[in-house]
């Protein structure tokens, strides 16, 4: 290990208690998939929201993903409300995808039926500390 | 002689009354810490990728650990170096002190005349800090907790805060425990209008080779910011499984 590669890390280690409950290291945060589908429920729980999406895979069988979100609490601070996604809803996602490969993401960005345009932090486009 | 006996009497009782002043059990006149306080973390998370972009740390930021506390830490990193998901609070454990003193969350201080009650949105935790001169329970009496025992005491602007009685299974920070024998010392003072700073000392024997100090600073909201509920087990779709890897769940509870 470099140590500006430590210090990196080092750095995450001492920011961490602050910013989510875990890290991100089971998604790849390199690499965005492109999903578009229909919203099956849209959990607005803690520690995460959830955004459950149908899409139709190769084959034409619907797949349903699991995208993952920030806080209710984080994303009300920027205007995201428990009903911004509906069942029903035909929007297209960006996820950074699970690096098992399995269904499932977190949420980078989000186009809504009414062509909002939503990202990691919820409606802000600033960066959130 | 006796006179000097005499000045030098009146000396003692004059220094003791200054350090009497220096400690005070109420806040000073005008002392106004209400609402709703943000911590500065310097973390800054692009909007985009939601990727963390990190403040610049120097080698004193950190803290010098005992060999294996290093080792521990070392093995953390390494797992991070190499992308490997870590188990690291995904169990939604309570942080406790020190961990939710610079917590991101929003905070509430409630300056009373005998305590100071610290209201968090994190897991909606509540410190409450006698500043009523109580004493911390004997050994035999004191129990090991996530947010321990604290008492504090006003230096003129600046609130004194000691936390004993913490549990040894939480954090000082990620990838470094402590032992029961952790003492918190935490000092609050607003350095200009609306922006709170702690300094932060931990001493323990146990995990340190020396007192470890950290700083945070606060930044008052504006009156309606809001603080709310955060229940961290009510939908928590990660786990951590035997070999300390982070698991995501699906819907139906099963791993993904």
């Amino acid at each position: 290990m470099n140590f500006k590669r430590i210090a990196i890390a080092l750095a995450t280690l001492v920011a961490m208690p602050a910013m989510a409950h875990h890290s991100f290291a089971m998604f790849d945060m390199k690499k965005t998939v492109v999903l578009n589908g229909t919203v099956k429920e849209f959990q607005w729980t803690a520690p995460h929201c959830w955004v459950q999406l149908m899409v139709p895979g190769p084959d034409g069988k619907e797949v349903e993903w699991s995208i993952e979100w920030r806080s209710p609490n984080q994303l009300t601070r920027t205007g995201i409300r428990r009903n911004t996604f509906k069942p029903g809803d035909k929007v297209e996602i960006t996820i950074n995808p699970l690096r098992t490969g399995s269904p499932g993401g977190s949420l980078s960005k989000a186009v809504l039926p009414d062509g909002k345009v939503l990202g990691f932090n919820g409606g802000s486009q600033q960066p959130l500390e | 002689m006796l006179r000097s006996v005499g000045l030098v009497l009146v000396f003692i009782l004059c220094a003791g009354a200054v350090s009497a002043a220096e400690r005070s059990k109420t806040p000073p006149k005008g002392l106004d810490w209400s609402g709703v306080w943000l911590h500065r973390s310097g973390v800054k998370i692009d909007p985009v990728t939601g990727a963390p972009s990190m403040p610049k740390l120097s080698p004193a930021d950190l803290p010098k650990l005992k060999p294996e506390g290093q080792k521990k830490l070392m093995d953390t990193l390494r797992a991070i170096q190499e992308g490997k998901p870590f188990g690291d609070g995904a169990e939604c454990k309570w942080p406790g002190v020190p961990m939710i003193i610079r917590s991101t969350m929003p905070q509430e201080f409630i300056v009373l005349p005998d305590r100071v009650v610290i209201l968090y949105e994190m897991e909606s935790q509540i410190r409450r800090i006698f500043t009523d001169g109580r004493k911390v329970p004997g050994p035999e009496d004191l129990d090991y907790t996530f947010n321990g025992f604290s008492t504090g005491y006003w230096e003129g602007d600046t609130l004194v805060v000691e936390t004993v009685g913490l549990r040894d299974d939480t954090s000082i920070m990620i990838g470094v425990g402590h032992t029961e024998q952790l003492k918190v010392v935490e000092r609050y003072r607003e350095i200009s209008p609306g922006l709170i700073e702690v300094e932060i000392t931990m001493t323990d024997p146990g995990t340190l080779t020396e007192p470890w100090k950290s700083k945070g600073t606060f930044r008052r909201q504006a009156s309606d910011y809001p603080i709310l509920e955060y229940n961290c087990h009510d939908n928590n779709r990660e786990g951590v499984d035997a070999k300390g890897v982070t698991v995501t769940f699906g819907p139906d509870g099963k791993p993904l």
